[in-house]
């Protein structure tokens, strides 16, 4: 027969088996047991909690991908009972932004997180411009550089100024005058 | 923020409370600067600039993005980069720049002190390019930034003159090509100086014309932290070799091209993982003779130094040569190589085999042969002097070869189709063999394929892969 031993650490959940005569059909009985159970790691969760009230339990693992949110945690201070507070971020951006950490947490080749990363960025330009600002404020530099770049190269795919000024809504606060000569101050760059 | 570049305001632009002002302009304007600096520094330069004619709030936002990337030629006239320069790298200006990237054409900027700009800003990456027509020197400054992780200067001067005050803390990545150094009897002394006060150097590519010296000069690398060494020598047999001292006990890429004369001298090759040859060891073929000069030795002795490789490449010259040598000495074992891309000229096929005998773990093969090679064109086979016999069969094919890749585009002729054929009928455990198939010039697809599928493979788990 054989016993089962279960100990438990800080972090991690781990099965011990002990076992002293095992016969042929028990140990099979006994490896089929094994493989049912569910090695759990035991990881800390933490709870975020949005400008708008909501909040959001996520792994350590995920959150730390956050620089911010990492300091907040080794800062004991900051942590109230209801979590963490994240006064700059709604709920609806901070679950997009939850949703870029767990896949760069997962085990995914570069390959692949590329071609998630370009499906990821096929959002409205106010979703990218509150996840520039909130990967800023929750300092997540995969995220801030890949946000960044897609703005960047929507406008590298503009021709003029007018075409930029069109893509993003600027109004053109220049007077006819000024605006001439700014372009020859800097006419080597509309060549 | 924006220093002497003040942009104008008329109240024309004030709406009311500057709070409602905010919430009206549009959401990218409404980033804070150092955000949107962010956005433009993943610009060139150029698109960067554009974007200064958007509105009021754009117009120096260029300005203060941390990288440049200019080159003279994109500009109506020298004077207008000149200018620009100038203006960039105005010596009041003292935010933080990360990346410059220098392309200059002509004579007559002032590249020093634009140089010491950057540097008083903290540069991390300097890439400076000039031509063989300027002559431009960096500043010394220079030689003691704290900040510079990659160096990248391509013809220009460098002169070390106070070797005190050589000091490059953070330099990972330096590219010296093509440099003049001060004087000549100080480019040996200025070049060692140079390398050696880099503590953390990992990649060093060197290229130089050979006849830039009158008389022998030495390069002396000597690092204890370098991993990759690239040297490139525009040869010249006229004049005396320049020699090369490699002392780097970490180095594990080397790539060479050189005639690899006899003064070219590495010390320790045990770390070298992975090398790069198209070097000639300063011979043109390598007859019987050969062998007993100090030539022969020292082909002798530079492969026995790189036997512990795992991945080479090799060009047709070096191949050629080694083939040549190999008719005389015996090849060390690469007992290590894994890896081999080999690039060879047809009439050395025959001798593949021959080589591969001296790798017995190899896995990966890449091969490229003369795409425009008429033997490899014609169909007919002459029994007595075939164009591709492969005399034996190596270890590896038996027992280690799993992936081939022929890079050259065949057309499904005969001996292109006997090459192949080698490896699928005697690589036991092949796993994939890749083809490119020129699809303009193959008379026939389907016949081609129908060929390709009815070789004999040996390796029942083999993958043919055309491209």
């Amino acid at each position: 027969f054989h016993f089962l031993s279960r100990s438990q650490s800080n972090s991690l959940t781990t099965t011990r088996v002990l076992y002293k005569e095992i016969h042929n059909s028990t140990a099979h009985y006994f490896f089929r047991r094994i493989s049912s159970l569910k090695l759990t790691k035991m990881s800390k969760k933490i709870v975020l909690k949005t400008s708008d009230g909501e909040s959001f339990e996520i792994d350590d693992s995920i959150a730390l991908q956050s620089e911010t949110i990492a300091h907040l945690i080794g800062d004991d201070s900051a942590s109230t009972s209801n979590g963490f507070p994240l006064a700059n971020v709604t709920s609806n951006v901070l679950s997009t932004v939850i949703e870029y950490c767990k896949k760069h947490a997962s085990v995914a080749s570069e390959e692949e997180l590329k071609k998630w990363d370009a499906e990821f960025v096929k959002v409205d330009d106010s979703t990218i411009f509150d996840l520039i600002l909130a990967a800023n404020y929750l300092n997540i530099s995969g995220l801030l550089d890949l946000t960044c770049q897609t703005v960047a190269d929507k406008i590298a795919a503009c021709k003029d100024a007018d075409e930029i000024r069109a893509t993003f809504d600027i109004e053109n606060d220049f007077t006819p005058e000024e605006e001439e000569e700014l372009r020859r101050e800097n006419q080597w760059s509309f060549q | 923020m924006f220093g002497s570049e003040k942009s104008k305001s008329p109240s024309r632009r004030w709406k009311g409370s500057s709070e409602s002002r905010l919430e009206e302009l549009d959401r990218i304007s409404q980033l804070p600067d150092p955000l949107i600096c962010n956005i433009l520094s993943h610009l060139p330069t150029k698109d960067a600039v554009k974007t200064s004619v958007c509105s009021a709030r754009w117009r120096s936002l260029w300005l203060w993005v941390p990288c440049l990337e200019l080159s003279s030629q994109s500009f109506s006239d020298f004077k207008a980069f000149m200018s620009f320069g100038d203006r960039f790298f105005d010596s009041n200006r003292v935010s933080c720049i990360n990346k410059v990237k220098l392309d200059i054409y002509e004579d007559g900027a002032d590249l020093k002190s634009w140089i010491d700009a950057t540097i008083k800003r903290k540069i991390q990456h300097l890439h400076v390019r000039c031509t063989p027509c300027t002559d431009y020197e960096m500043p010394s400054s220079l030689y003691n930034c704290e900040t510079l992780v990659s160096l990248k200067l391509h013809e220009v001067r460098v002169s070390l003159v106070d070797f005190r005050f050589v000091s490059l803390p953070c330099v990972k990545t330096m590219h010296l090509k093509y440099i003049r150094y001060g004087n000549e009897a100080n480019l040996e002394a200025s070049f060692k100086r140079l390398v050696s006060c880099c503590p953390v150097l990992e990649e060093l590519k060197i290229f130089a014309y050979e006849w830039m010296s009158r008389r022998a000069q030495v390069y002396r690398v000597v690092s204890r932290s370098l991993k990759k060494l690239r040297i490139k020598l525009e040869e010249d047999f006229e004049t005396l070799g320049l020699g090369f001292v490699i002392d780097a006990p970490l180095l594990s890429c080397l790539s060479i091209k050189d005639s690899l004369s006899e003064n070219f001298i590495i010390n320790n090759m045990d770390s070298i993982a992975k090398v790069d040859l198209y070097g000639i060891f300063g011979l043109d073929d390598f007859g019987e003779a050969s062998v007993v000069t100090s030539r022969g030795s020292r082909i002798r002795g530079f492969l026995l130094g790189i036997s512990k490789v795992r991945d080479m490449t090799i060009c047709r010259c070096t191949f050629k040569l080694i083939c040549q040598y190999s008719r005389f000495q015996p090849l060390p074992q690469f007992g290590y190589m894994s890896h081999l891309f080999v690039t060879l000229r047809v009439s050395d096929l025959k001798s593949l085999p021959t080589f591969l005998e001296s790798c017995p773990k190899l896995k990966s093969l890449i091969l490229v042969w003369d795409g425009n090679s008429k033997k490899m064109h014609s169909d007919g086979d002459d029994l007595h002097n075939p164009i591709i016999h492969f005399a034996s069969v190596p270890e590896c094919l038996l027992s280690s070869l799993e992936f081939v890749d022929i890079k050259t585009c065949i057309s499904g002729h005969a001996p292109e189709m006997k090459v192949v054929e080698y490896f699928l009928k005697n690589s036991a455990i092949l796993m994939k063999i890749t083809l490119r198939l020129n699809y303009y010039d193959c008379a026939n697809e389907k016949s081609f394929f129908k060929i390709l599928m009815a070789i004999p493979r040996r390796s029942a788990t083999c993958e043919v892969v055309v491209l």
